[in-house]
């Protein structure tokens, strides 16, 4: 009787185990794959706004994105924009973190709050004005103070700097998520590391070399290619920033080509064309990353 | 297992009055929701979509939908939605897809044969007989007839000027231009002066860059289209092309791809701005607001010139501003059900009455006067009497002269009736011409190369409809 209701239990636990990992895969498939799907199946039409017909028109949408230069145009800018702003908000996340974690655990997490808090609640919108108004080249403060510094105007929404403003303006943005991640894994590292290091007579650099690098290594990596990848799909900043004149169309990266040809050409065909060209690519870099690492033997 | 048998039983004694019961609200609020939702609304709401963002002008279209809601018993309420010019096609574009297209709209008249064409649009012609057609604006009036129907009323009409700084032309001894070889002199000695921009060209946005070119083709002599076809690598095309590129060289082009249509207006107020390329009715407005300066009354200060006429051409030529309301075909609006889609037009063609009627239409015009000017003839003389437009007397006088002597074309065309040609939605869309003016601006390409790659680009298009 005993072992019956034990094995009643189990099976009953196995169907609540399983039953919770279909309903997952479910809504998976919902939420993920069906939207996908859509999207490569409308790529694969002649579907275009304010209509309901459309034809088949196989891999037509693909040749033609390849054959026009904005396509490449916004894959040279995207790699650009996304490799630039991902490197700099990893340095100077990195470096923020290296720099708190020198403080007291409260007043690091105080601190931490403060640097993290603007991110949260900074709207795109604003952020993106707040800079524009900071660089006008008449009265913006920065613009100002270069002047007085070097006698010189600079003009940062030239052609020449406006790629380098679009990319520290992100960087500005978005470090202090970088730093938030690396600040943790310092956290965790455990402090008799430090005081072995320390009996042995090591300075600073070896203790970074040999105790915090190899420790907060693997979250930089991680946040990096996180950073990348939400970078490489960044829409709201380079729309807002470049607005939508000429600079849009030569410095937009992807997704403003993408937001163009589906909401000012009304061109659903094409638009969900280049967008799973960006899907699958983003796709190959993220398990190319993830496999080189299970190659290494890393995590 | 006693400890167990007497928690279970305390459990089961109290979870009957703690848990059972908010579960079984939050099951009647989920019933009673999913009722609600079910529940068809008995009246009508009628949304009108407008470009017009200026709160009194707003605020009058509000009063008028009030009015109709007091005479339309079956009419719950009119919602009027300010929808910048540059979302239009977006939100129209959500509306189709989500069933929640307005009832009356603005729409850019270039945009509106690609909505008749998909059948979205229903026709006006009885509104149009009921208003007098022979009353309204020649120069206007036939914006939205494609096919014998007229699918749009406008709502008015503005005319786009070239502005200039009085005070600041006299002090360096510049005359006014009245064509391009002029305009370059001026714009030279006005850099020479010391002036950090003598022509401003609002650059920031692309509509900006493509009415200022079809207005200097037009200018030229040139036509953007022949017999609906692209016509962007003519002669008067690519010297249009030169003519943009050395009368900006003579600021720092550097600012000029993101310089705002609205920044142009307290650049020129603070004096660093002696021309600007592209100024409509409202900068009358911000000028007057923003001129602080006692002793000199801004109306003075700041003048409309006519655009200059270029080597090829014989006069100058404007934008003309004149959105048409339309109204929505229900019948494409999955939101709507069979039987309050036709109600939902007839509710839409009695704002129009409403917002058409003398008394109303005028205290619209004059919400922002200058801007707005009345499409009917018979109205003129009263609303020129308005004081703000009596202040502004050289712009009103502009205007009109320009609509009159029909050298105003409406945007994106030289010719009013390029508005049949099917593809201008999307050519618009393309940024084809934007980025013709940009690259020849920016020094990466000669104007001729810029013009026959960008009537390459626009021949393709051209030939998919």
């Amino acid at each position: 009787m005993l072992r019956s209701t034990k094995s009643g239990r189990a099976a009953l636990q196995a169907l609540v185990l399983w039953g919770g990992v279909a309903v997952i895969i479910v809504i998976g498939l919902l939420v993920i794959f069906v939207p996908v799907g859509c999207l490569i199946g409308v790529s694969l039409t002649s579907l275009r706004g304010f209509s309901s017909n459309y034809s088949y028109l196989g891999l037509w949408n693909y040749v033609e994105a390849f054959r026009q230069p904005e396509f490449w145009r916004g894959a040279r800018n995207t790699i650009t924009y996304a490799i630039g702003s991902c490197i700099g908000q990893t340095v100077l996340g990195t470096v923020m973190a290296l720099v708190l974690g020198g403080w007291q655990a409260r007043t690091r997490r105080a601190i931490a709050i403060v640097f993290f808090v603007p991110y949260l609640v900074v709207p795109a919108v604003i952020a993106v004005q707040l800079w524009r108004f900071l660089i006008d080249p008449r009265v913006g403060a920065i613009t100002l103070a270069i002047h007085r510094v070097t006698g010189h105007e600079t003009y940062f929404m030239s052609e020449g700097l406006v790629m380098i403003s679009l990319i520290g303006i992100s960087t500005w943005m978005f470090a202090p998520f970088v730093m938030l991640v690396v600040s943790r894994s310092i956290e965790e590292i455990p402090s008799r590391r430090f005081e072995v290091i320390a009996l042995d007579g090591g300075r600073s650099a070896d203790t970074f070399r040999h105790v915090v690098f190899p420790a907060i290594g693997p979250a930089i990596l991680g946040v990096a290619l996180l950073r990348l990848v939400l970078m490489a799909t960044k829409f709201d900043v380079p729309y807002l920033f470049l607005g939508s004149g000429p600079l849009s169309s030569k410095f937009g990266p992807t997704t403003v080509l993408i937001y163009e040809l589906a909401y000012e050409r009304l061109r659903y065909g094409e638009a969900s064309a280049v967008g799973v060209m960006m899907l699958l690519t983003l796709f190959l870099v993220i398990w190319s990353v993830v496999l080189w690492q299970a190659v290494r033997g890393g995590t | 297992m006693k400890s167990q048998s007497v928690w279970l039983t305390h459990q089961d004694h109290r979870r009957p009055q703690v848990s059972r019961l908010p579960g079984a609200g939050v099951l009647l609020v989920l019933i009673l929701a999913i009722l609600g939702c079910a529940k068809q609304p008995s009246n009508l709401v009628l949304k009108v979509w407008t470009t017009e963002s200026d709160p009194a002008t707003l605020k009058v279209m509000e009063e008028i939908g009030d009015e109709l809601v007091q005479s339309e018993p079956e009419i719950d309420e009119v919602e009027v939605v300010a929808v910048p010019w540059s979302d239009l096609s977006v939100k129209l574009q959500q509306g189709f897809q989500t069933g929640s297209l307005p009832g009356v709209t603005h729409l850019e008249p270039f945009f509106t044969k690609a909505f008749v064409d998909r059948d979205l649009l229903i026709p006006l012609d009885s509104l149009v007989q009921e208003l007098g057609p022979q009353d309204i604006q020649e120069a206007v009036r036939d914006v939205a007839k494609f096919d014998g129907h007229y699918w749009g009323i406008p709502q008015h009409f503005g005319v786009s000027f070239m502005a200039y700084r009085e005070d600041l032309l006299a002090r360096m001894g510049v005359r006014v231009p009245g064509t391009w070889a002029e305009f370059r002199d001026a714009s030279s000695k006005l850099g020479s002066g010391g002036l950090p921009t003598p022509v401003y060209f609002p650059g920031g946005d692309r509509f900006f860059i493509d009415a200022i070119f079809f207005e200097a083709l037009a200018s030229n002599g040139g036509h953007a289209y022949i017999n609906g076809l692209p016509n962007f690598d003519s002669p008067e095309a690519v010297e249009t092309l030169a003519y943009l590129k050395n009368l900006v060289a003579t600021a720092p082009t550097e600012t000029w791809p993101s310089a705002t249509y609205v920044e142009g207006f307290p650049r020129m107020v603070r004096g660093e701005v002696g021309f600007n390329l592209f100024v409509g009715g409202r900068a009358t407005k911000s000028f007057a607001e923003q001129w602080t300066d006692q002793e000199m009354a801004a109306d003075r200060i700041f003048l409309p010139f006519e655009p200059p006429v270029g080597p090829h051409g014989s006069q100058g030529y404007s934008s003309v501003d004149c959105e048409p309301f339309v109204v929505i075909n229900q019948a494409k609006n999955s939101g709507s059900s069979a039987e309050e889609g036709p109600a939902l037009e007839n509710a839409s063609l009695a704002y129009l009455r409403l917002l058409y009627r003398k008394d109303n239409y005028l205290r619209l015009m004059k919400s922002v006067p200058i801007q707005l000017i009345p499409i009917f003839k018979s109205m003129a003389a009263q609303y020129s009497q308005t004081p703000f437009v009596q202040r502004w007397k050289p712009w009103y006088d502009q205007a009109i002269s320009m609509v009159e002597a029909r050298r105003v074309n409406p945007y994106f065309t030289t010719s009013s009736e390029d508005l049949e040609i099917p593809y201008l939605f999307d050519l618009y869309g393309s940024r084809v011409i934007t980025n013709m003016v940009a690259s020849v601006m920016a020094g990466d390409r000669s104007a001729k190369e810029a013009a026959k790659i960008a009537q390459r680009k626009a021949l393709a298009i051209a030939e998919e409809y």
